[in-house]
């Protein structure tokens, strides 16, 4: 049932690439600006033609070069979201999204498009509109009706957020989350920003340089120092889920449960208690103590076991630990954290794998672009 | 007032962009999204009829066409008579004369149509066919009016090589614009200015209408 990608091509764009994506899943391709992400999904919809290639989809084979089978886009059941949606300017939003749905007999085209469009959040006043009259948020929300309404069998976003500004993109997010979720088909998502990745994504593929250089499910990726100089400087640092367990509405606090029982302060998240978030802690806000001090504003104080320290060459290293295990095995129970100090402070504390820290954390370190609620 | 003469010019633009359509709108697209070598050699040749002077290329349509050419035999032995001096003749160099004003708006309207737009209609499953009929003409439309207004227009003034393909059979080959010249020669210049200032307005309100409905589209 699952979207299966190969390619390999030297000219004119380097691609070497190997991805599956299953049903109900959401698969972020990261990586910088002209890194073969958008040729990439290009080649899955059929609009470019690889040198050398195998993608099939729900045991449909779509391109296979060596074959001579290369199928065009209208035979692929695909699903496209343009990084400018490229709506039809001619039609109304309604029309744009009846035009895809081919597949019904016309007198059912618009009712099924308006049943569509109002599921993606478009209010039935609008549906008479042009693009040209709506606001970018409301033209994704066409843009992504349409894509829906083939019927899909898988459904791809290149860049969909890029068009938005901030405040938009922190409503439509979730949005297009739950969307992808409930199509319960392949969904892959071209990206270059980490906190549309956290929010969407449950597995991500890194390209760099048309190659895809890891791929994975998105905690084990994003906590990957060996990544660090792909997934960004500032974006290193370590996912990890953890349970909503409490608000503490008089300081409007939220207090998570990490894997292995630790809990960690943030300032307040909009989901419910036991509700599942995704949760990054960037590197550099986390401190190493080698006992727990206490006259500090710092909230969480987790103890740790160190399990990698990886020095640079200037004067910066990253230690890997593993917070709130059950003793005396918490390297293998707890959740992994990186750490950024000095590698003065490394050799000050004499950190190395064995050692017991204490993670300080302070709770305003925690934007909320870094939390997400987990859509399941 | 030669009225048969009136009839005949419009008949003729009338032909003309009949056939102009299908050719522009095939050509036009196929000029404006497809890159291969020699496109600028192909280009120039559709050009030419702009800045040739009408007597060079009609000379060359009555030498081609002439029964003493291998196309002009052929067309005799197929059709049972010659395209020189004849109504259908004058359609033949009249579309020929046309293709620059009928391909290039053609061609500007389809290069506007932003490639994702296109890409988005296929991705949506739209077959080539539903693309062209719902996505390409509607978006295209007005470049492709504003081709056929210049076209019939061109036609109706065309007079060079209606005189040299066609030469001046009345009911036949003779139009307004030969019909003008005739006048002319004869001093019968009532005849002359009539007919001028029935051309001159003619063209004037099917250009006016071009810009008007080209104005009212523009804004989006």
């Amino acid at each position: 049932m699952a979207l299966h990608i190969r390619l390999r091509q030297n000219a004119p764009i380097p691609l070497e690439a190997s991805l599956s994506c299953r049903p109900g899943e959401v698969l972020a391709v990261f990586g910088p600006s002209g890194g073969g992400k958008t040729t990439l999904l290009r080649a899955i919809a059929g609009l470019f033609r690889p040198q050398e290639g195998l993608i099939s989809c729900n045991g449909k084979v779509w391109l296979d070069t060596d074959k001579g089978i290369c199928l065009p886009p209208q035979s692929r059941r695909i699903g496209f979201v343009f990084q400018n949606y490229a709506l039809f300017p001619h039609m109304t939003a309604l029309g744009n999204v009846a035009a895809a749905m081919g597949h019904l007999p016309s007198r059912q085209r618009h009712g099924e498009a308006r049943k569509l469009l109002t599921r993606a959040g478009l209010d039935e006043r609008l549906h008479p509109r042009k693009p040209a009259q709506l606001s970018g948020g409301q033209q994704q929300r066409v843009a992504i009706a349409r894509a829906l309404a083939r019927d899909p069998e898988a459904l791809l976003l290149d860049e969909p957020f890029s068009a938005l500004d901030a405040a938009l993109k922190k409503e439509l997010l979730p949005f297009v989350s739950r969307l992808a979720h409930e199509a319960g088909i392949p969904v892959i998502f071209v990206s270059h920003a980490m906190d549309e990745v956290l929010q969407l994504a449950d597995a991500i593929a890194i390209l760099n340089d048309g190659r895809v250089a890891a791929q994975g499910p998105l905690e084990d990726v994003l906590s990957d120092i060996r990544l660090k100089p792909l997934t960004g400087r500032y974006d290193a640092g370590a996912v990890m889920h953890a349970t909503i367990d409490g608000h503490d509405d008089k300081f409007k606090l939220t207090i998570l449960r990490l894997k292995g029982g630790a809990r960690l302060k943030v300032g307040q998240a909009q989901a419910p208690i036991g509700a599942e978030v995704r949760l990054r802690i960037h590197a550099r806000d986390v401190g190493l103590a080698l006992t727990p001090p206490w006259d500090i504003s710092i909230q969480n104080i987790l103890p740790g076991v160190v399990v990698d320290v990886q020095e640079s060459d200037g004067h910066l290293a990253d230690v890997l630990l593993h917070v709130g295990g059950t003793e005396p095995d918490a390297a293998n129970h707890g959740t992994p954290l990186w750490s950024q100090v000095t590698r003065y402070s490394v050799s000050q504390l004499g950190l190395k794998p064995g050692s017991r820290v204490y993670a300080l954390i302070k709770a305003i370190s925690i934007a909320r672009a870094d939390l997400a609620q987990i859509q399941r | 007032m030669d009225w048969e003469a009136l009839g005949l010019s419009l008949s003729l633009g009338g032909w003309t962009i009949a056939f102009l359509l299908p050719i522009g709108i095939l050509a036009g697209r196929w000029l404006a999204w497809t890159k291969f070598k020699g496109k600028e050699a192909v280009e120039a040749l559709l050009a030419l009829p702009l800045v040739l002077p009408p007597t060079v290329l009609g000379y060359y349509l009555l030498v081609s066409m002439g029964a003493r050419s291998p196309l002009g035999q052929a067309i005799e032995a197929v059709f049972g008579q010659g395209l020189v001096f004849t109504f259908e003749g004058l359609v033949v160099a009249s579309v020929l004369v046309n293709l620059p004003f009928a391909i290039q708006p053609m061609q500007r309207a389809f290069e506007a149509i932003p490639r994702e737009v296109r890409e988005a209609g296929a991705c949506s499953g739209l077959s080539p066919w539903r693309m062209l009929l719902e996505i390409e003409l509607p978006l295209a439309w007005p470049g492709i009016l504003t081709a056929m207004v210049l076209s019939f227009t061109h036609t109706l003034g065309e007079f060079g090589v209606v005189l040299m393909v066609g030469g001046n059979i009345p009911g036949e080959t003779k139009t307004v614009a030969v019909a003008i010249y005739d006048r002319v020669q004869a001093f019968d210049s009532e005849a002359a200015a009539n007919m001028a200032a029935l051309l001159l307005a003619l063209s004037f309100v099917t250009i006016g209408i071009s810009y008007v409905l080209g104005n009212r589209r523009s804004p989006s």
